[in-house]
């Protein structure tokens, strides 16, 4: 972490992107400016990634109650904060997989809660694993082996806008044609950036059935029905003719490899752990007597790899609360957002290194916020205090977990920063804890 | 600091030591000769005490991404087993998937210094390594898994040199940090992919038209060739299907005499008989593994209980989801190259099929001659967690309390088994050799698993005891590279072990097919895929040692 990049370095390839869950890994970045400290990228990436790797570096200046402080001054704030709490929530927590381990060290430490500012949607599938498990697939198989895709509730793209070049319309697949046997079928709204997700010659053009997207789950159950050879009286279910999903049943018994990929983030029913729910059981059926997977799409910020930390660590995946001396987890009552709201954690610290829209959610007057979060990030009201942040895989090396939360890339270090990392804060904080007991 | 371990009764079958007083002497993490006049700076007193090394677990499924899967899969489990944080040691929870902290402080309480994730998928070898990490106290290493991956596959089918196939794994083993190779449910895997149920050993595979033998035999030779001393770690065809002991005989008498490791072969020791077409192939199958010297196996033992199995061998697990208890599971196939399968079991003692189960695992420990050559695993979590290995030691090593225990399972399987009638009582100088000196043999760690001087100091100190669960679960002393670090079993130190690889030669031409398929196909770049010590933070928490490999064999 703490190695020098040599001035003479001005271009990286092969570079992977922190910026959403697909954390591409084909970037070429070059280096500009005096101190060496602008980046901009060459080759590949999308308007996500630019937002990241360009974002300026300004305004990283630690602040106490809105005053500029020192480092050490805003540490042995932020620890006097966290001294005073009895219940502190760690949360946002876009970071790397080092500052989880740093953050989670000192949640065990002194009792505190840990969530992630994606839970809500994290949670709309990991219900679904507590409950009744799933059958799912990962990216290079899907790359390489789907010849039906269905998309539910997303088009992809909005959630990680290169995700049709890197796995649906890639230049070669091992096991399909993707000329003649790949098919996109979208369920609900066609791609919100219809370019990205277009079709190569010759491939064939995506099906969109629209239905009504409040009834995710009603939709997929009316598809299982269907699927088992029932007969429906109605005409249409979910806004949708019932003629129309009985050709999409056909498409499915017709596949050799087909994939469903949801994004709990954009589901829209309330519910949205049940919509995941019908889905996966959907999916497990079809497996009876075929092949067929599910795809979780999400994981921006870092959410699975710091949400599998702290499965390996504490044993549940966030929504984890160390008070009583160890884990203790509620999908629900533990949610970051619930206890804000209630007042029932009395310190909030906020770390997001990847980005500087991530921010805190509402919470009551008089719960102190501790901001560990890139430079210029504006927060209102003001935090009490404010600690800027190198980003993973910009400023230093880290680990980041891809949404399929099965591959694990590493993350670069671009150019000098002065700026620390959040395992460097964290410690720092826990250190002066340490000390001041 | 110079310790004296003084006076113990000594168990180091590595050096012939079979119970002799005697002491041993300490510094710098290494057991040293026996100094002139020095005085120690302290000293233990051993008289009445059992001495042995570091136990080591060469088949534990404590790390990657499987079994977080599991974890997330039962919070119940986690929310009934839970670790409190002390001044020492870091909180945690569950037992069948432990989390990482607390796996640690557990196999040092029960005096196990190592223990070996056995199934590292490599495109998730970054995380495992992450995870490891999170390991206290014991040293760690991991087998990557091989034999399923297309990159593999796709060679194989183009009848690919036996040179390139070596290129490839010891390529592998370095890009992941491995210190073996595992193949589990060879091509069958991969044909879950694409809709297969069922592969036999000489049953060609969807796709690639390559048959599990072949895919054995090619990367046992390549071990072989490359000199990689743990030998080919087999999780063979048919996993807990009635009947598999034929193919599992099969695969033995196949190897053409190169090494290969059967690893949790109880599973795999199934007939067909009787009235519940289930019975017992163990005495068959120790038959064979007495016979043929080039076959190494561990029992992979059953205890009843909830556990939960957690297999790379999709096809496997899916066949046997409809006996989830809890009732749900999880199924992954895993960016060509593997898969993962999480069932939550719960073995009944009064189940004809479970009870058999674990008579088999006792036959096959109790059957087998050369200590060894069997290994004493649980697979855990598969059979069981790892937490109960005391309780396995006492099986093997008390007749009375076995057959007292077999008089409380199923009474049809009891008459099915052979268990009530074999004699044998494992002594203490076999179960130091089964979990010590044998399992750091075959893995090629020359400094672990014995006492001479220049190993490690990894040192297990017991009271002698009659009730050898009792002796097994609480050493009085362990100690980690000379730091004591369990007393009476309870954790007095935290320290960091090591993580165990070996990293054999290859030639880098392999690499120019590898960065286009990895273009082309795998969707990440080479460079990313591989993992470089220097990736992860300099904590002390990441000190791998490279094991050289044996001579090579002429090409
Ligand atoms: S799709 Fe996501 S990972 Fe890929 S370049 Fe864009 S932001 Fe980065
Ligand atoms: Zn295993």
């Amino acid at each position: 972490m703490t190695t020098k990049i040599a001035n003479t370095v001005r271009q990286f390839k092969n570079v992977p992107c922190p910026f959403c869950g697909l954390c591409c890994d084909d970037l070429v970045v070059e280096r500009n400016g005096k101190d060496g400290k602008k980046l901009k990228i060459a080759k590949n990436g999308c308007d996500l990634a630019r937002r990241g790797f360009e974002a300026p570096v300004a305004g990283a200046v630690p602040k106490i109650a809105g005053k500029k402080a020192s480092f050490d001054e805003a540490v042995a704030a932020a620890a006097a904060i966290l001294k005073n709490s009895d219940r502190p929530l760690f949360s946002g927590m876009g970071t790397d997989i080092e500052g989880a381990k740093a953050v989670l060290q000192l949640a065990d430490g002194i009792g505190g809660v840990v969530d992630h500012a994606a839970s809500h949607a994290l949670f709309r599938n990991f219900r679904v694993m507590q409950n009744s498990g799933w059958m799912t697939t990962t990216v290079a198989e899907i790359r390489n082996r789907a010849d039906l895709v269905i998309f539910a509730g997303t088009d992809g793209v909005s959630v990680s806008p290169r995700f049709f070049e890197k796995c649906i319309w890639p230049k070669k697949a091992l096991f399909t044609n993707l000329q003649k046997e790949r098919e996109v079928v979208f369920l609900g709204r066609g791609p919100s950036i219809p370019s990205a997700a277009k079709p190569p010659r010759g491939g064939k053009k995506p099906t969109l059935i629209s239905y009504d997207t409040k009834c995710l789950a009603e939709l997929f159950g009316t598809l299982r029905a269907l699927y088992h050879g029932r007969r429906l009286d109605a005409k249409q279910a979910v806004g949708v003719a019932i003629s129309d999903l009985e050709k999409l049943i056909e498409k499915i018994k017709a596949a050799r490899y087909g994939v469903i990929v949801w994004a709990s983030g954009q589901i829209e029913e309330t519910f949205g752990d049940l919509a995941v729910q019908a889905i996966a059981e959907f999916i497990k059926d079809i497996n009876e007597t075929k092949r067929f997977a599910g795809f979780p799409l999400g994981g921006g910020d870092n959410a699975l790899g710091v949400a599998q930390t702290c499965t390996w660590q504490s044993g549940f995946p966030l929504r984890t609360a160390f008070g009583e001396g160890h884990p203790v987890h509620d999908p629900y009552l533990l949610s970051g957002r619930r206890l804000l709201v209630e007042g029932e954690a009395d310190a909030l610290v906020w770390t997001s290194a990847f980005r500087g829209d991530l921010l805190p959610p509402k919470r009551p007057k008089d719960t102190p916020c501790i901001l560990i979060g890139v430079p210029g990030m504006k927060v209102s009201p003001g935090a009490d205090v404010y600690i800027p942040v190198a980003t993973p895989g910009v400023d230093h090396t880290g680990s980041f977990v891809r949404t399929d939360s099965v591959v694990a890339l590493p993350l670069r270090k671009l150019r000098d920063n002065d700026l620390p990392s959040v395992a460097e804060i964290v410690g720092a904080i826990e250190t002066v804890m340490r000390g001041g007991a | 600091m110079l310790i004296r371990l003084k006076g113990g009764r000594v168990y180091d079958p590595a050096n012939k030591i079979n119970g002799k007083i005697g002491d041993i002497y300490v510094r710098n993490g290494r057991v040293v000769s026996r100094p002139g006049t020095e005085k120690p700076d302290q000293v233990y007193d051993l008289s009445g005490k059992i001495v042995m090394a570091g136990a080591i677990d060469l088949h534990s499924h404590i790390a990657g991404g499987k079994l977080n899967i599991a974890r997330i899969l039962l919070p119940e489990e986690h929310r009934d087993m839970v670790e409190d944080r002390t001044r020492l040691k870091r909180s945690g929870s569950g037992e069948p998937t432990m989390t990482s902290f607390t796996t640690g402080y557990r196999y040092a309480e029960m005096g196990y210094t190592a223990a070996f994730e056995p199934a590292m998928v490599p495109v998730n070898a970054r995380q495992c390594h992450l995870e490891m990490a999170d390991i206290p106290i014991i040293d760690k290493g991991c087998y990557a898994m091989i034999g399923n991956d297309d990159f593999f596959l796709r060679m194989l089918a183009a009848k690919k040199d036996k040179k390139a196939i070596r290129d490839y794994v010891a390529w592998m083993m370095n890009a992941t940090g491995a210190l073996g190779v595992k193949v589990v449910n060879p091509g069958g895997i991969s044909a879950f992919k694409f809709n297969g149920r069922k592969l036999d050993l000489d049953e060609k595979t969807p796709h690639y038209g390559v048959t599990p033998r072949e895919v054995l035999l090619s990367l046992a030779g390549a071990l072989e060739g490359l000199g990689v001393p743990h030998p080919l770690h087999v999780h063979g065809c048919n996993l807990g299907v009635p009947g598999n002991v034929e193919t599992t005989l099969d695969t033995i008498a196949g190897t053409g005499g190169l090494p290969m490791h059967l690893t949790h072969i109880q599973f795999h020791s199934y007939g067909a008989e009787g009235d519940r077409k289930f019975s017992s192939g163990a005495a068959r199958i120790a038959e064979a593994i007495n016979k043929n010297k080039n076959i190494t196996a561990d029992v992979g033992q059953i205890m009843f209980g909830q556990t939960v199995t957690a297999s790379g061998d999709t096809m496997a697990q899916h066949a046997h989801s409809h006996l989830a208890n809890p009732k749900k599971w999880v199924c992954m196939d895993i960016d060509c190259q593997a898969g993962c399968g999480l069932v939550p079991f719960r073995y009944r003692d009064k189940d004809f099929v479970n009870a058999l189960q674990w008579a088999i695992g006792l036959e096959t420990f109790l059957l087998v001659d050369d200590p060894w050559r069997i290994f004493l695993t649980t697979d855990h979590p598969n059979g069981a967690p790892f937490t109960s290995y005391p309780h396995l030691i006492r099986l093997l090593m008390d007749r009375s309390f076995r057959n007292d225990m077999l008089a409380t399972v199923n009474k049809h399987a009891r008459v099915a088994s052979n268990l009530g009638a074999i004699k044998r009582e494992y002594s203490l100088n076999e179960i130091a050799i089964m979990t010590r000196a044998a399992p750091a043999r075959i893995l090629g760690l020359k400094d672990r698993g014995h006492l001479a001087v220049g190993a490690a100091a990894d040192i297990t100190v017991y009271s002698e005891h009659a009730n050898k669960e009792k002796m097994f679960s609480k050493p009085d002393y362990v100690f980690k590279d000379g730091q004591l670090v369990a007393r009476n079993g309870r954790i007095v130190d935290v320290v960091w072990g090591t993580t165990h690889v070996v990293r054999p030669e290859y030639d880098s031409a392999i690499e120019r097919p590898l960065k286009t398929f990895f273009n082309d196909y795998q969707g990440i770049a080479l460079d990313n895929f591989v993992v470089r010590e220097g990736d992860f933070p300099e904590d002390g928490r990441y000190r791998f040692k490279a094991h050289p490999t044996k001579k090579r064999r002429a090409a």
